[in-house]
């Protein structure tokens, strides 16, 4: 199992948004359709590995951006 | 074919806006915004990129408050229908387009709202110690047109602001004709709401425009319905840009908005305003000194946007556009430009005026050979 980490979003807009910020950072991430184990407001969602857990959250928080969810995904 | 009227909508558009509009219809198929598939998931990614560069032209700090829409019409019937409540006080001036005018008109007789218009000289040019005055009594909203599609005049954007926020009302900008080509900071001069084309001066395909709608400040949508998020509630959601953007959006267009966007900022607005104030001070020292062709508006060519409305002495304007168009293939627009309120503010209401509007492809050449093909006309026998 990988561990990784998974945002889901209430907005499209929030989705792009968070992409373009986390990868201006090197951050490496996916956009992808959110596991439907998960349910989400909106249909994609970004994931990364999650040893750069904290990282994105303190760049969310800074950036003010409006997200539903940060957490844990076995994939 | 010389194109002059570029006020109702540009033409031509850039290379890359083409080739971007075609891209996204042949290869990039799919619904933005509502699905999760690779090509959905791009087109969605390119539609927040417009937004994007939409935001920066205007430096609007957060793009989620930029909403397209179908055009300025749609722009500003979404903030008078969504603000506006029955007792609220309007004040707009005699310089308005129909998409400003007939809305209120409308909610004046049906909604109860009160309409108060500022006479405009007939340059264009608001009396601003009037308006200030009228801004005293307790104004809900202010309707300002900022660039004139009749004569080109440009409202001091930055003083009426102020005057504004000083007596606590909120502004929305009808951006319509100065989208593109003439600098808008909606940060600097604290814009409540402005409208605009996509299909103008932003280069873009028609049926596309756009509405900032400043944080803070919450109106009602004027369409309710799917917005790919939130989908599990029956309501409509309360964040932007979704709230206002209901249905499937005009993807291909926005996308080619973008490309039109891009290549504005690449020329700059500096740029684009000056080759306009080029031509217009060339097409006016062409007219001005023939007796018969009487011109409106400021006649100030760096303080104007590219747009000459004049009749001719004599002459039907409708017979002359013909002849211009029939004979010459050059393209003007005739008539009262769906502002019936302007052209009475200049004097020629019912008959209107023959309108040129410079765009950015057009060239010194094109404007002298407009004056030659006039030359032709008035030198013959009267229509």
């Amino acid at each position: 199992m990988v561990e990784k980490c998974i945002i889901t979003f209430f907005s499209m807009h929030d989705v792009f948004k968070t992409e373009k910020i986390l990868k201006e950072r090197n951050i490496d991430i996916k956009t992808i359709p959110v596991p439907r184990t998960i349910s989400a407001d909106c249909g994609i969602c970004i994931e990364f590995d999650i040893k750069n857990r904290d990282r994105v959250h303190d760049i969310l928080v800074s950036n003010k951006i409006e997200f539903e969810r940060l957490c844990p995904y076995e994939k | 074919m010389i194109y002059v009227d570029n006020s109702a909508t540009s033409y031509p558009k850039p290379k890359s806006v083409l080739e971007t509009v075609i891209n996204v219809i042949s290869n990039i198929g799919g619904s933005p915004g509502r699905s999760a598939y690779r090509t959905a998931i791009e087109l969605g990614r390119i539609v927040f990129e417009t937004r994007e560069k939409i935001a920066s032209l205007f430096n609007i700090k957060n793009s989620n408050r930029l909403i397209f829409t179908s055009g300025t019409t749609e722009s500003i019937n979404t903030v008078l229908f969504g603000l506006l409540n029955s007792g609220d006080k309007v004040l707009t001036t005699s310089m308005e387009h129909n998409s400003v005018m007939r809305p209120l008109r409308f909610m004046e007789k049906n909604c109860g709202i009160k309409l108060d218009i500022v006479r405009c000289s007939p340059e264009g040019e608001i009396d601003l110690d009037l308006f200030s005055n009228k801004l005293k009594n307790n104004v809900k909203l202010v309707v300002i047109n900022h660039g004139s599609n009749v004569i080109g005049t440009i409202a001091p954007l930055d003083e009426i602001c102020k005057s504004v926020k000083k007596y606590n009302s909120l502004i929305l900008v009808d951006a319509a004709q100065t989208a593109g080509i003439y600098p808008i900071d909606v940060e600097k001069i604290k814009l409540d709401f402005l409208a605009c084309s996509g299909h103008k001066g932003l280069l873009g395909p028609q049926g596309t425009g756009c509405l900032y709608i400043r944080d803070n400040i919450s109106i009602r949508p004027l369409k309710f319905g799917g917005t790919g998020s939130n989908s599990e509630s029956d309501e409509q959601p309360e964040f932007l840009p979704d709230r206002f953007e209901s249905g499937t959006l005009n993807a291909p267009g926005i996308a080619g908005l973008g490309a039109g966007v891009s290549f504005v900022l690449e020329q700059g607005i500096e740029k684009i305003f000056e080759h306009g104030t080029l031509l217009v001070k060339r097409f006016l020292d062409g007219i001005l000194s023939n007796k018969k062709i009487k011109v409106y508006g400021p006649k100030k060519p760096d303080k104007m946007l590219p747009i000459i409305s004049f009749t001719i002495d004599g002459y039907d304007s409708a017979a002359v556009a013909h002849r211009l168009s029939d004979e010459f293939d050059i393209c003007t627009r005739v008539g009262l430009h769906c502002s019936p309120w302007a052209h009475k503010t200049i004097g020629t209401f019912p008959s209107g005026t023959i309108r040129v509007s410079f765009g950015y492809s057009n060239t010194t050449e094109d404007v002298d050979n407009i004056l030659k093909a006039l030359n032709v006309i008035l030198n013959k026998n009267k229509l």
